[in-house]
């Protein structure tokens, strides 16, 4: 065996076992599409209001308001993002009831200002092993934290039955403790609505703050709530969610209003971007909403697979019967070109949709295209009368450049589908391109080392006998 | 290197191009009169899936449909308990007054999944597709005018157009729903039948050498036959998948997988006789200028 072939045998050992290694188990590693795993895909269209322009961060608070909104409702792993200048595409996989979804989603983010009348106390940090002597001790700080946390819910639970009282009194939960910290708030003091402007900044000692001013209106309102509230504190609401609740200083006239704190700068732009989404009524339109219940992408994925294995079959077959030894290395190639296709999808991160399915299929028969390439050139060459061997080389020398050009075209096509594409077609562009590169490198590199392989381990016998 | 065998496919090119030709014709006819069946992706509008314990009669649910909207709805079979139905508005309350009032008739009846969109997004989408054809195309020129040279780039890319055109004109007899993955299967139609097309193109560059010797027509022939069995394997090689697809892949990839099926078909056709039949004639008027 030539240096050559070996190395090509090494890499292709190398490369088989780091693509097993790397993709099993499979199960869970592949993005399903929504199509496939069940969920909503909604797209929305933000429209522009009477003085409320979109702008640049409208659309970013449009995302901030939509993610509260959907933290709420308990969505794992949704996808929230701006899509081109004016929309915002929403992945809520797994959700059975996208009208409910989008019920939650469409409405009008309510920002409000409302007195805190009692504030349950703060739950403790979570007790960390490394910060006890010993096991005991840990043992009984997590007793102790778990006692905090219950009695933390049995604050919520108290703070609901006094807002039986109170007229217009709410029991809201805190945003960063989860739901552990409870506030018990009065009616709406000065409502979003009169909310102008919301941006952070600096503050005259150098700390980081949020600005907010107000209309006529919510001045007014400010002013005479800040006035009767001071040294106590004022908290903001988004949506029944206390995201801050800052202690009033003194009277606050002009409708001007800073709020300070031990922010940094990450949290004082959150902030000022919730507030301004609150202030902000951004109408929002459903351009798209679709929703696959999680039976029918089963069904798919199962039909999918059904129908890979029998093309896959007949495609191995028809090798066998036709190119007989030869037609068992395109075989282990295309075995190898699936492996690395799922690899592929893996380490791209790529998401499998139903038409990426249907793009893996098609990969499977045209995957063995380079390889009855490169076996009608070694059967011309015979003819021409070349040795075997030298046939093999010439064959594959030839074929490469017709396989490279054949190749590099469709990639084209696949790359061009990709950048065009959206959604599901774009999953099938991914799916393509994998699959086209994944292929020339098995009927190149892995046909040629089993086919070396076994044709030199002949010849090396012819020479023995 | 010559063969004992050599097919005379060039010596129909007249016939298969004029069949070309009036399939083309044919197709754009179609597409022009009957139109093309575009699904809501283009056109907006909502769908509905909905499956049933003991599916009823397609005509009753109609009827069901119809008293809640406006425009006729298109109401299908799916699978064996499913059913489909396409209505032409697109707001979130006529979906929920079809749903409802399918609910308040059968008491088996659950969503299985729904899509909606908005008229804006379907022109997008025909503009994406147009675009992304236009750009795909004038990459493979480029790419195959610097491997080869621009007569052979040109007659590529002609089998493409009259593939795609092809395909649009089977869909549009055939009546079948054109969604976004429609898209895909033509690029991938697009794609395969370019990747045939650049195999034979390839062996004629190969043998350009004995252009003086064998005349364009001969070596246009041998270059075809040399690359037959290539060619009729892979078609077969493909066309097993894509059959198993339009079999067992299941309702929701059924256009897609027909598409395939008729596009490999026309795609193998069209780069034995179409991009050949060009350069043929091509270089019997214009000999010179070429390689």
């Amino acid at each position: 065996m030539l240096r050559r072939d070996r190395t090509r045998l090494w890499i292709v050992v190398v490369v088989v076992v780091a693509a097993l290694a790397y993709s099993w188990p499979i199960k869970g590693k592949i993005n399903l599409g929504l199509d496939l795993e069940g969920g909503a895909h909604i797209v929305l269209q933000a429209k522009e209001t009477d003085g409320n322009p979109l702008g640049d961060d409208g659309l970013d608070r449009l995302v901030a308001i939509l993610r509260n909104r959907v933290d709420q409702y308990g969505v794992t792993e949704p996808i929230i993002q701006k899509s081109g200048e004016d929309r915002v595409i929403i992945d809520l996989p797994g959700v059975q009831d996208p009208s409910a979804a989008l019920d939650l989603i469409g409405k009008t983010a309510l920002l409000e200002f409302r007195e805190v009348l009692d504030i349950s106390e703060s739950p403790p940090p979570v007790p960390v092993r490394g910060n006890y002597d010993n096991d005991e001790q840990f043992v009984r700080a997590q007793e102790r934290w778990n006692a905090a946390v219950e009695n933390a819910k049995n604050a919520g639970t108290r703070f609901a039955e006094r807002a039986k009282d109170i007229e217009g009194a709410i029991v809201s939960s805190g945003e960063d403790e989860g739901a552990s910290r409870f506030f018990l708030l009065s009616n709406t003091l000065v409502a979003g609505k009169d909310l102008k402007d919301a941006y952070a900044n600096f503050d005259q000692w150098g700390q980081m703050g949020v600005s907010i001013s107000f209309n006529d209106e919510g001045a007014q309102a400010f002013e005479e709530a800040t006035g009767r509230l001071v040294a106590r504190r004022l908290a903001i609401v988004l949506d029944g969610v206390t995201i801050s609740a800052p202690q009033v200083q003194g009277r606050i006239a002009g409708g001007n209003a800073q709020i300070t704190g031990r922010f940094s700068q990450e949290e004082a732009t959150r902030l000022s971007i919730m507030l301004k989404a609150g202030a902000l009524p951004v109408n929002v339109e459903v351009a798209e909403n679709r929703s696959v219940g999680p039976s029918l992408g089963a069904d798919s994925i199962r039909q999918g697979i059904q129908a890979g294995l029998i093309g896959a079959g007949l495609v191995f077959v028809f090798m066998l019967i036709y190119y007989r030894f030869n037609g068992l290395a395109a075989d282990i190639a295309l075995m190898v070109t699936i492996l690395l296709v799922f690899t592929g999808l893996i380490a791209f991160n790529a998401t499998l949709t139903l038409p990426g399915i249907a793009g893996i299929i098609l990969t499977i028969g045209m995957a063995v295209d380079g390889n009855v390439l490169i076996y009608e050139r070694i059967k011309e060459e015979r003819r021409a009368g070349k040795t075997p061997l030298a046939a093999l080389d010439a064959g594959f020398r030839k074929a490469l450049v017709t396989i490279l050009d054949s190749n590099i075209t469709t990639l084209i096509a696949a790359v061009v589908l990709f950048y065009f594409g959206t959604g599901s077609v774009r999953g099938f562009g991914v799916t393509l391109s994998i699959g086209l590169v994944a292929s020339v490198f098995s009927n190149v590199v892995v046909t040629r080392a089993i086919l070396q392989l076994v044709m030199g381990s002949k010849q090396h016998a012819l020479k023995q006998s | 290197m010559t063969f004992d065998r050599k097919f005379k496919f060039m010596e129909r090119r007249v016939p298969a191009m004029m069949l070309s030709l009036v399939l083309v014709l044919g197709s754009l006819g179609l597409v022009a009169f009957k139109g093309l069946n575009l699904g809501i992706d283009f056109t907006g509008g909502n769908v509905v899936q909905v499956e049933f314990d003991k599916r009823p009669d397609v005509g009753e649910v109609r009827e069901v449909v119809s008293s809640v909207v406006a425009a006729e709805a298109i109401i299908q079979d799916f699978g064996d308990k499913g059913i489909i139905i396409r209505t032409h508005e697109d707001t979130e309350e006529s979906r929920g007054a079809v749903v409802e009032a399918l609910q308040g008739r059968y008491t088996d009846v659950s969503v299985i999944g729904f899509e909606k969109v908005g008229p804006v997004v379907g022109q997008e989408l025909r503009n994406q597709a147009f675009w992304g054809l236009m750009a795909a195309l004038v990459a493979i020129l480029i790419y195959i005018t610097v491997r080869f040279q621009f007569r052979f780039a040109v007659v590529s890319v002609i089998p493409l157009i009259h593939d795609a055109v092809l395909a649009l004109g089977f869909f549009s007899l055939t009546w079948m729903e054109i969604s976004s993955s429609f898209i895909a299967a033509i690029l991938t139609i697009v794609g395969y039948s370019l990747n045939n097309t650049i195999i034979i193109l390839d062996r004629i560059r190969e043998n350009w050498k004995d252009l003086g010797k064998q005349g364009i027509v001969d070596l246009v022939n041998l270059s075809i036959t040399q690359t037959l069995s290539r060619t009729l394997n892979t078609t077969l090689t493909t066309l097993f998948p894509v059959l198993a697809l339009c079999v067992w892949g299941g309702p929701v990839l059924a256009a897609f997988s027909y598409a395939m099926l008729m596009g490999i078909i026309v795609g193998t056709y069209s780069s034995i006789f179409v991009a050949t039949g060009m350069i043929v004639e091509w270089w019997l008027r214009r000999p010179e200028g070429g390689k």
